[in-house]
């Protein structure tokens, strides 16, 4: 870790690491003249012939023109020839520790609402393709959660193609596992996965692998056919013979997500749709049924 | 937006910009984001920058022509990797660079360094979503919606209005509302290569809305 010591601009302070991602690691800092935390993902250039790398660019472009209270703000950018260190504020918890320490608290049906709709009214403008509990970060006092995307986000109209690996399998929408083209939708089921998760403090699909995750998803929603999703044959996966992409008994929803109220479930059913076309829209889920009575 | 430089000079800077994105066959969103990283943005706060920074990069001691042409140039770069899955190699920067800049003779590191110095005077504000020639698109694909007529609008003629527009800095000053210049210049360019006899559609009035529904 010597290269952290010498470019830290004393500015900020390096103590630990607090995660691993794509492009490199995420460490608690403290801002030396405020005071304050920070935290500061380091991005190092694989080739450096290429300079900065597109996708921290668009990243850091994008969180520029971003100002949405339900996002982590990127406060501050010091590069070097080898690297960007990108400083973004800090929040202690990320919403999978919130639910593992504080259990009871942690599944008030109000706040599980609250913290939905605040993931839902960022989520309409960006495709972050890395949504998870490690990623959304909690401010227990406030009672707000925001998303930490540190540069995976792009605008939803960007044209690139998404080669690359970004989600891990047990939030990974169906169309991903699969290979099919994809945009916002992806996100859409992402947050369902967490909607569930803050109901019973489970994740609602474990997937170690694709084709597990896979299995997962069609037992508990149903196996496609060309009706529920036209083109799914196309996708390339077999479905002549249905029972053997499912495994175990088959659950409903209302089984599996327990404790939470009928039209959370018909939201949930609705985020949760395998056809990337008929699944809801963040902009319809804001006026679901249920955050009427929010 | 003034600009911080002669006026003579930051025009040759802004036809050497807008020739080496024709050069180098990009496509209109990345010469027009480079234009707006260069000319809207670098132009105005070089000097700002330097007097508030004590940055020892000789890119900025002095600022020569040559190296203003480095950055014209890595405006386009930065542009084509916020745009295109495939950006512009360094390389086909540097081999523009080494038949245009007679001046100097850069390396790839000068590329490289010149890149990071850019972002930093632009306080790493290089978004391109709210550019004039990301509203004149959307007003175009709109109006093409409501009006038939819209299929006869030259959008060649609208990027040559954006070119003119640049030439002087009073006309580019217009870039700071960039929906409002965006309207104006589908506006003009309606009346320009629209047959008179075909003006069937009440285009001002419509691009009225669009920019009082955007303000």
């Amino acid at each position: 870790m010597d290269y952290l010591i010498d470019t830290m601009d004393n500015k900020y302070e390096q103590l630990e690491t607090i995660g691993r991602g794509n492009f490199g690691e995420v460490y608690k800092c403290r801002d030396r003249e405020k005071n304050t935390f920070a935290s500061m993902k380091r991005i190092l250039f694989r080739y450096q012939d290429d300079g900065v790398p597109g996708s921290v660019i668009r990243g850091v472009a994008l969180l520029k023109e971003l100002d949405h209270p339900n996002i982590i703000s990127l406060l501050d950018v010091l590069d070097d020839e080898k690297w960007v260190d990108l400083v973004f504020e800090y929040l202690e918890m990320d919403l999978w520790r919130f639910m593992g320490t504080y259990p009871r608290i942690g599944k008030d049906p109000n706040l599980t609402k609250s913290f939905l709709y605040q993931i839902l009214s960022d989520s309409y403008r960006i495709l972050h393709r890395n949504l998870k509990p490690r990623n959304i970060m909690v401010d227990v006092d406030k009672k707000i959660v925001k998303i930490a995307d540190y540069g995976l986000a792009r605008p939803v109209d960007a044209p690139v193609a998404f080669t690359y690996q970004v989600l891990s399998p047990g939030y990974k929408a169906p169309e991903l596992l699969i290979d099919a083209k994809y945009s916002t939708p992806v996100d859409i089921w992402s947050v369902g996965c967490i909607f569930a998760e803050m109901v019973t403090h489970h994740p609602l699909f474990n997937g170690q692998c694709e084709h597990t995750a896979i299995m997962e998803m069609f037992s508990l929603l149903g196996v496609p056919n060309v009706e529920t999703w036209p083109g799914v044959t196309s996708l390339g996966i077999n479905l002549s013979n249905p029972e053997a992409l499912v495994s175990g008994v088959r659950r409903s929803l209302s089984d599996v997500v327990k404790g939470l109220e009928p039209t959370g479930i018909d939201l949930l059913a609705q985020m949760l749709c395998l056809n990337p076309c008929r699944r809801i829209t963040a902009r319809d889920a804001l006026i679901h049924a249920y955050f009427r009575n929010a | 937006m003034s600009s911080d430089f002669p006026s003579c000079l930051r025009l040759r800077l802004l036809k050497f910009l807008i020739q080496s994105t024709h050069q180098l066959q990009v496509s209109p969103i990345v010469k027009y984001s480079a234009l707006s990283l260069f000319a809207d943005r670098f132009c105005s706060s070089l000097y700002k920058f330097i007097q508030s920074n004590d940055t020892e990069n000789w890119l900025l001691h002095p600022v020569t022509e040559s190296n203003l042409q480095l950055f014209a140039l890595v405006s386009i770069w930065i542009s084509s990797k916020i745009h295109d899955s495939h950006p512009l190699s360094v390389k086909s920067l540097k081999s523009l660079g080494d038949g245009m800049i007679k001046e100097q003779h850069f390396m790839i590191r000068d590329f490289l360094e010149a890149e990071v110095a850019l972002m930093q005077v632009l306080d790493f504000e290089v978004g391109t979503s709210n550019i004039a020639f990301k509203f004149l698109e959307d007003l175009l694909i709109q109006f093409k919606g409501v009006a038939r007529v819209g299929k006869l609008v030259n959008f060649e003629a609208c990027m040559d209005i954006m070119d003119l527009l640049y030439e002087k800095e009073e006309t580019s000053t217009l870039y700071n509302s960039p929906r409002y210049l965006a309207a104006s210049i589908l506006v003009a360019s309606y009346v320009i290569t629209v047959p008179k006899q075909r003006w069937e559609f009440p285009v001002l009035p419509w691009g009225n809305t669009f920019v009082l529904k955007h303000p």
